[in-house]
């Protein structure tokens, strides 16, 4: 698929697949294209040239749908400044169908783990960046998607909050929810995830399983692998 | 604040930020030349509207100052009434002394001809009454009992008037409304009440700059975005010549005083913005910057107003003539340089000490906001929300949606602010277009009720824009829902629909004490409001605009505003006017454009954050229906209006059936060519889908004939029972002296039968129903398509024509051919002609 903003193209000829159960880091220097990628799998964008899909389901042309499937936590999470950390929840919850009170009741394991228990009766748009972070978790985590689309999803959390968020992945993977993520982080990448997919300049420019991506480059780290396929561009 | 060791040179700062506001400005105004552009839509409707609101600007300066000129002349009025005189001019004094002599018969209109006041001062007879007041006073007084206008007071540096205490509190008064006015115009975009951090400060304040150069930019940049800084002089330049008469000097001292004040009042503007930001809980600024938002437009309204009408002015200066007894006010005086030896440069450097002074002032202060608000210090702010009480009802228990409405309204204090307190004064000032309606309101059922009605609809039309305040930067959350924005709006809209109840149910009870005799009819409106208030209600948030990554608001389309007003106030007028079936047609317009744009809406909706990628709704949408619908009545009226000119009115019943075929023949082309350009085949037009085939088509047309016979019968059956109505037999009487001559109702049968029907259910049912089918589907469609067919036709004639209209969208859909339908109403017209 591809995207073009008028004359501006922010995304040309990305074809990738994320497999079932899988975590996949989206690496990419600013500017390279993953947030408008995210945001074609919202379907908050449309494709300019192919399709983006999740579960079979067009991202854009299902997007009711699709929206079922997917949990979305953005890079600064804004909450609304006159509702609390557990309106907020029971607002989504709502909107998406769910019995408010049982799929927050649901929620509050994962919210004591992350420690925000205490704050959900506080207004969420005075939270810390972390707290926003959290609670942008939750939210997206509240109606069970398959799909997590998480941009910069430990930027601004702590080092103990970032181990949870660590712990907190691979339970989800390992009940099957698809992780997408994008860092800048390559340690973090390294750690959490089976796949990668390297952007720069709106092209994917590497892809596949970690294993196999160093393997194609004579078993170079993530880091080399990535500086390689992006530095030559950014020279 | 010291300046930071190797920090940038202090103006150096403010020229480097004040041209980054430009081009800011400047990449706003290109970005949307660019997205319009993109639409196919020219960038010529920006250029036209930057003169459009230049020109508002320039007339809102102009009637300012014409106002300070009002507030003087009308001290001397009410001194004159204080002292038990009247003021008139020196002709009507000596008129006055002529006319009303002991043995004289008085020539009262000679008297009224020359004392009569300019047409601001109310309607002609009201000017006429206060002239038989003066004659009376005039015969009781005598010349003691009068005051002669003194035209030697102006220029004001030639006399005392200014002095005058009454005219220094008027002038003064008048000339702080101007100042506020300006001063809280802001950027001239709406204010985003939910905005934090200027995300530009901390990152401005990290450069080695001092923050009041970064604060002094950020108050004089509104100046390269507000027209109405821009042309602030002009006040100035009419205050100027109203004080010394030299054209030259006041545009010079116009000016030399305005620019200052200017930038004065966008820093006092900023400062203010700046101090709520900073210093205020985040619940509050919302209620701050909304009240800021509130002043500068009631301001902005009240200056124009009452510049255009006397009456307001007097009444408005009664009020402060207390005021007066205090002394006298020095800022007219000192502004203008009249104390002393009356100068104009005394009054520009007053003008430029009071500007110096403020700006200042400003700044300091908003350094200061800043160094405490960074630092934090937000006293006593709650952490917790309170909670709606336990005992909520069902409904709110079970509509999220409506729970988050009711909490911001709760919980946010600009909320308020922007739902009920701008909308209800933007709706009150647009009242004063209406004024000689509003102050006859009392006088009847109807005009009260009207004048609530249409208050209502302006209070929702300003609504609706509005809806997406309260998520702020927080829409991100919507877009993750599976219904996302179109839910959100459609509570909105019921909840705009429920707030102008709250406002126009009492109103309106209040009209039914008032006549207690009419009380069933207010009651019908009441009813009829409610539907039509929810039609308005959808159409409004269908305006809404959304935030550019950027954060500013994109503008909405003046042709989808243009769309979306149809019909608002053909109910208000049918109430005013005590015409039922007008008002009605008012309601069935109104829902029709609603489902029209929600059409449209919808299939824009997918695109709000991409508009890059947005494709036009399938056609033919109800929109186009509905405009092919207007444009051939109105061409047909014009069009007519031309023949019947030429051929004379004693052949118009030839010339309409004329008229009407041609009309109708160009609209048919005219629309299936444009759709054929939007890949829509004329033939599949009068086909329903592509499942039609020729079998259902003759079943069709078999039945057609039956059921036009039938609804034939009920016409002519319906029309014996109408004439036996009583005040109905007078509009049947008329029908039936136009049908007298035989040549007439040849050509009606012509057009009735041969033209009408081709045309309508092409129009009505091919293009109308079809795309409303899609939008309603079902009963709704039938009976609302059917609606909006009767409107068009005579009151009288709306049952048997509603239910012709729902019998050809049926046939339509289960025969899938239009033929039949053509057919039906063919048969129907010749039936009800023949009986004609």
């Amino acid at each position: 698929m591809s995207k073009h903003f008028g004359a501006k193209k922010a995304l040309t000829d990305i074809s990738l697949a994320v497999p079932a159960g899988q975590i996949c880091g989206l690496i990419g220097p600013n500017g390279a294209g993953k947030t408008t990628l995210f945001r074609l799998l919202m379907g908050i964008l449309k494709a300019s040239e192919g399709a983006l899909k999740i579960d079979g389901r067009g991202c854009f042309e299902d997007r009711v749908e699709a929206k079922r499937l997917v949990g979305f936590l953005p890079d600064e999470p804004v909450f609304y400044s006159y509702l609390s950390g557990r309106e907020v929840l029971e607002l989504s919850a709502g909107m998406h169908g769910l019995d408010a009170g049982a799929a927050v009741g649901a929620l509050m394991p994962t919210a004591e783990r992350l420690q925000l228990t205490d704050a959900l009766g506080l207004f969420a748009e005075d939270y810390s960046r972390g707290m926003k972070k959290k609670l942008g978790l939750l939210l997206a985590l509240l109606h069970r998607p398959k799909l997590l689309v998480l941009d910069e999803p430990t930027n601004g959390l702590d080092v103990e909050a970032t181990r949870l968020f660590y712990e907190l992945m691979l339970d989800e993977s390992r009940r099957g929810t698809t992780i997408l993520f994008s860092s800048h982080l390559m340690d973090q990448v390294t750690k959490l995830c089976t796949h990668a997919a390297i952007l720069s300049e709106g092209r994917l420019a590497a892809a596949g399983a970690i294993d196999e991506l160093r393997a194609r480059h004579d078993g170079q780290s993530l880091e080399d692998v990535f500086l390689l396929h992006t530095r030559a561009k950014t020279r | 604040m010291r300046e930071p060791a190797g920090a940038t040179d202090f103006w150096a700062t403010v020229r480097l930020l004040l041209s980054f506001a430009r081009r800011r400005s400047k990449g706003r105004a290109e970005h949307q030349r660019r997205l319009l552009g993109h639409k196919g839509q020219s960038g010529l409707g920006t250029g036209l509207g930057t003169f459009f609101v230049t020109i508002v600007a320039l007339f809102v300066h102009g009637a300012a100052a014409a106002l300070l000129y009002q507030a003087m002349g009308v001290s001397q009025r009410l001194n004159a009434e204080a002292r038990g005189q009247r003021l008139v001019s020196e002709r009507c004094l000596e008129i006055l002394a002529e006319e009303i002599a002991p043995g004289k018969r008085t020539d009262i209109l000679r008297v009224r001809l020359y004392c009569r006041e300019d047409r601001r001062e109310g309607t002609y007879d009201e000017r006429n009454a206060r002239v038989d007041e003066l004659i009376e006073h005039y015969r009781r007084h005598g010349m003691a009992g009068t005051m002669r206008e003194d035209d030697r007071q102006w220029p004001l540096a030639r006399g005392s008037l200014w002095a005058d205490p009454l005219a220094t509190v008027l002038g003064s008064v008048v000339l702080a409304v101007w100042f506020l006015m300006l001063a809280f115009q802001g950027e001239g975009a709406d204010l985003d009440l939910q905005r934090r951090r200027h995300p530009m400060w901390e990152w401005l304040l990290s450069h080695p700059v001092e923050p009041r150069a970064v604060f002094l930019a950020e108050m004089v940049s509104p100046l390269a975005a507000n027209l109405f800084l821009l042309t602030a002089p002009v006040f100035w330049i009419g205050a100027f010549w109203m004080s010394y008469g030299d054209p030259l000097a006041a545009l010079l001292a116009g000016l030399a005083a305005g620019i200052p004040l200017s930038v004065a009042a966008g820093c006092l503007s900023k400062t203010v913005e700046i101090a709520a930001l900073l210093r205020l809980a985040p619940r509050s600024r919302g209620a701050v910057l909304g009240l800021l938002s509130w002043v500068g437009y009631a301001s902005y309204m009240l200056m124009l107003f009452t510049a255009l009408s006397s009456p307001v002015v007097v009444a408005v200066s009664r009020w402060l003539v207390p005021l007066a007894a205090l002394g006298s006010w020095p800022l007219v005086g000192g502004a203008l340089g009249l104390y002393g030896t009356p100068a104009a440069w005394k009054g520009v450097l007053a003008c430029w000490a009071a500007a110096a002074v403020l700006i200042a002032a400003c700044v300091q202060l908003a350094a200061r906001a800043t160094r405490q608000g960074l630092a934090g210090g937000f006293g006593d702010v709650p952490d917790a929300p309170r909670t709606l009480s336990a005992a909520q009802p069902a409904w709110l228990r079970r509509d999220p949606l409506y729970r988050k409405e009711l909490l911001w309204l709760w919980r946010d204090r600009g909320a308020l602010i922007q739902v009920f307190l701008i909308p209800l004064t933007i709706a009150g000032f647009q009242l004063f277009n209406l004024r000689h309606m509003v102050m006859k309101a009392t006088q009847g059922w109807h005009l009260m009720s009207g004048a609530t009605v249409i208050f209502g609809s302006y209070f929702l039309w300003v609504l609706g824009p509005r809806s997406l305040l309260s998520e702020g930067a927080a829409l991100w959350i919507p877009l993750t829902w599976p219904r996302g924005l179109e839910d959100l709006l459609r509570t909105k809209a019921r909840l705009w629909w429920m707030a102008s109840g709250v406002i126009v149910g009492p109103l309106l009870l209040i009209t039914a004490i008032r006549f207690p005799g009419d009380a069933w009819k207010v009651a019908v409106v009441a009813l009829a409001w409610t539907a039509f208030s929810r039609s308005l209600a959808d159409k409004s948030v269908t305006l809404v605009g959304t935030p550019t990554s950027s954060g500013e608001m994109e503008p909405v389309p003046k042709g989808r505003q243009w769309a979306a007003s149809l019909g608002m106030f053909t109910f208000g007028v049918g109430i005013l006017s005590q015409q039922w079936s007008l008002a009605f047609a008012g309601v069935v317009y109104s829902w029709m454009t609603m489902a029209a744009l929600w059409q449209n809406f919808r299939a824009r909706l997918p695109y709000l954050f991409d508009p890059w990628s947005e494709t036009l709704p399938t056609p033919p949408t109800l929109m186009h229906a509905m405009v092919a619908i207007s444009a051939m009545i109105e061409a047909g009226a014009f069009v007519l209006a031309l023949v019947v000119a030429f051929v004379g009115p004693e052949s118009a019943a030839s010339a309409r059936a004329v008229t009407y075929a041609f009309v109708a023949a160009a609209t048919g082309i005219a629309v299936s060519w444009w759709l054929a350009g939007r890949d829509v085949r004329p033939a599949s037009l009068w086909r329903w889908d592509d499942s039609a085939s020729v079998r259902r088509a003759l079943l069709g047309s078999a039945a057609a004939l039956a059921m036009g016979l039938t609804l034939g019968a009920f016409a002519i059956g319906y029309s014996w029972l109408a004439q036996r109505v009583p005040g109905w037999e007078q509009a049947f009487e008329a029908s039936r002296r136009m049908l007298a001559d035989s040549s007439t109702r040849r050509w009606l049968a012509v057009m009735a039968v041969g033209v009408a029907p081709l045309a309508e259910e092409f129009l009505f049912r091919g293009l109308l129903f079809r795309a409303l089918d899609r939008e309603w589907g079902g009963w709704a469609a039938i009976g609302g398509s059917a609606c909006f067919f009767a409107i068009y036709h005579p009151p009288l004639a709306w049952i048997p024509v509603g239910l012709l209209g729902a019998a050809c969208a049926i046939l339509f859909k289960r025969s899938g051919h239009l033929i039949p339908c053509v057919l039906l109403h063919m048969t129907y017209n010749a039936v009800v002609v023949w009986a004609t």
